[in-house]
Formats: C-alpha cells, sequence, structure tokens
C-alpha cells in the first residue's frame, strides 16, 4: 500500500463553512495549521475530499523529527477578501529549517475547531529536504489562483 | 423558484526545497516575484511583457538588497562575536 493524495476541498469543510465553524480573519480568527504526509511509500491512507479531520492523518504524518514537529507549522492567515465575485484566503508562505525529509504532501486544519480539515494538498510525487530548509509557498490570492477560493 | 450556484477550490502550492543550506538570495528573489507579480493567463502579450520586464528588474533589486542585508547582518554578528571573545569564528562568516 502507499499513500493517496488528491488535492482537494474537504466536503466537511465546505458545511462547515455554513455552520460558521470557521474563521480565517487575521489575528482575532481561528489558529490554522499545516501538517506534513509521509512519503508516499511509508504510508498506506487515502486522503482527499473526504478527509474530514487533522486525526484522519493518523501514522501516515511525518514524525517529529529532524526538522518537523507534529502537529505542523502554524500559519499565517490573511483576511479573507473578495476578487471580483470570488472570495479568497491566503496564509504567509511556511518553512521548516534544517530539515530532513521526504514529504508527498500536506494537511491544513483549523486547530481552534478541533483540528478540522480545510484543504487537502498533493505535492504531486514525493518532495525531498536534507539538512536544509523546506517551504511551502502559497498562491497569489486571486479568483483563478487563491489557495482556498469561494466562487 | 430561486437557485444559486457556487463552487470551491484548492489552489495549488509550489514546494521549495534546498539541501545543506538555505535559500540564497536569487532562489529568495524568485519566492518574492511570485508573491508581487501575477501575470494572468489570458493577459493580453502586451502587458505580459510589459510585466515580465518589471519582474526582471524587481529581481535585481531584490537579490542586491538581500545581499546587502545578509552583509550587514554578519558584520553584526561578527561585532558580537569579537565581543564574546570569540573572534576566530569571524571568519566563518566569510566577512
Amino acid at each position: 500500500m502507499a499513500i493517496t493524495i488528491t488535492t482537494a476541498m474537504p466536503t466537511s469543510f465546505k458545511v462547515e463553512i455554513l455552520k460558521a465553524v470557521h474563521n480565517f480573519t487575521t489575528t482575532t480568527g481561528n489558529t490554522f495549521k499545516i501538517a506534513l504526509f509521509k512519503a508516499t511509500a511509508a504510508g498506506s491512507g487515502t486522503f482527499g475530499a473526504a478527509t474530514t479531520n487533522y486525526s484522519d492523518m493518523g501514522t501516515d504524518q511525518l514524525a517529529t523529527a529532524t526538522g518537523y514537529t507534529q502537529p505542523g507549522n502554524t500559519l499565517t492567515s490573511v483576511t479573507p477578501v473578495a476578487d471580483g465575485t470570488t472570495a479568497v484566503c491566503d496564509f504567509a508562505d511556511t518553512t521548516w529549517t534544517s530539515a530532513t525529509f521526504t514529504t508527498s504532501g500536506a494537511l491544513i486544519y483549523n486547530s481552534s475547531a478541533s483540528g478540522a480539515a480545510c484543504a487537502v494538498l498533493s505535492f504531486s510525487g514525493d518532495q525531498q529536504v536534507s539538512s536544509g530548509d523546506f517551504t511551502i509557498q502559497f498562491p497569489v490570492a486571486a479568483a483563478a489562483t487563491a489557495i482556498i477560493r469561494i466562487a | 423558484m430561486f437557485a444559486a450556484t457556487s463552487s470551491g477550490d484548492i489552489g495549488d502550492v509550489l514546494v521549495h526545497a534546498v539541501s545543506h543550506r538555505g535559500f540564497n538570495p536569487e532562489e529568495l528573489a524568485e519566492q518574492a516575484l511570485n508573491k508581487i507579480i501575477y501575470v494572468g493567463d489570458q493577459s493580453h502579450p502586451a502587458i505580459r511583457d510589459q510585466a515580465q520586464a518589471f519582474r526582471e528588474h524587481i529581481r535585481g533589486v531584490l537579490v542586491f538588497y538581500m545581499k546587502r542585508a545578509i552583509e550587514s547582518n554578519n558584520t553584526t554578528l561578527a561585532n558580537r562575536l569579537r565581543e564574546a571573545g570569540h573572534s576566530e569564528l569571524v571568519t566563518l562568516l566569510e566577512i
């Protein structure tokens, strides 16, 4: 078995938006984190639209070691805005320094809401870092590109 | 009867990784440019060319000042090392 990750907006997240579970407002909003999955061959779970919670990662999350610490990095959220008729979210880029690991994807979740999943990210294969820096750069917060967008 | 349609999407992240070192000014400038200047696929070619030229200009400015920031910080670190009695370590900063 291997880890299977599909970039997706969890269906549960869509429901939670309508229930006012998530608040992406800068500073006064919720705390969002990003956790990394293990290398493809190092796990066995399937992650995508059906992923509902951080706890779903289980043992498929990278272990705490060599530059990575569970439950992942805390993200700095940018207050959502509208670009045309699309609502967009953004986060500041996040970096793991002096890191050694191989990862195949990431999960953005709301740690203020019991770990509710917000976005599943596939890296389209394994990404490796050895005694170096590993950065996830979020796309431009525009209607066609933003990391989370509601059209 | 009313019906409202909507859709939710997740964007593509970029992953940057370097081994046995940190990012250098050129690599960080590229990351910064991805945030500063975005040209959509549907943009007019003339606009795209202009944006590309501006992007290259900004790249030079970013790299120059990031290198200056590193040199300046190294100066600060060198002084702290000397004040702490570790002058021999200053050579590691390549000043």
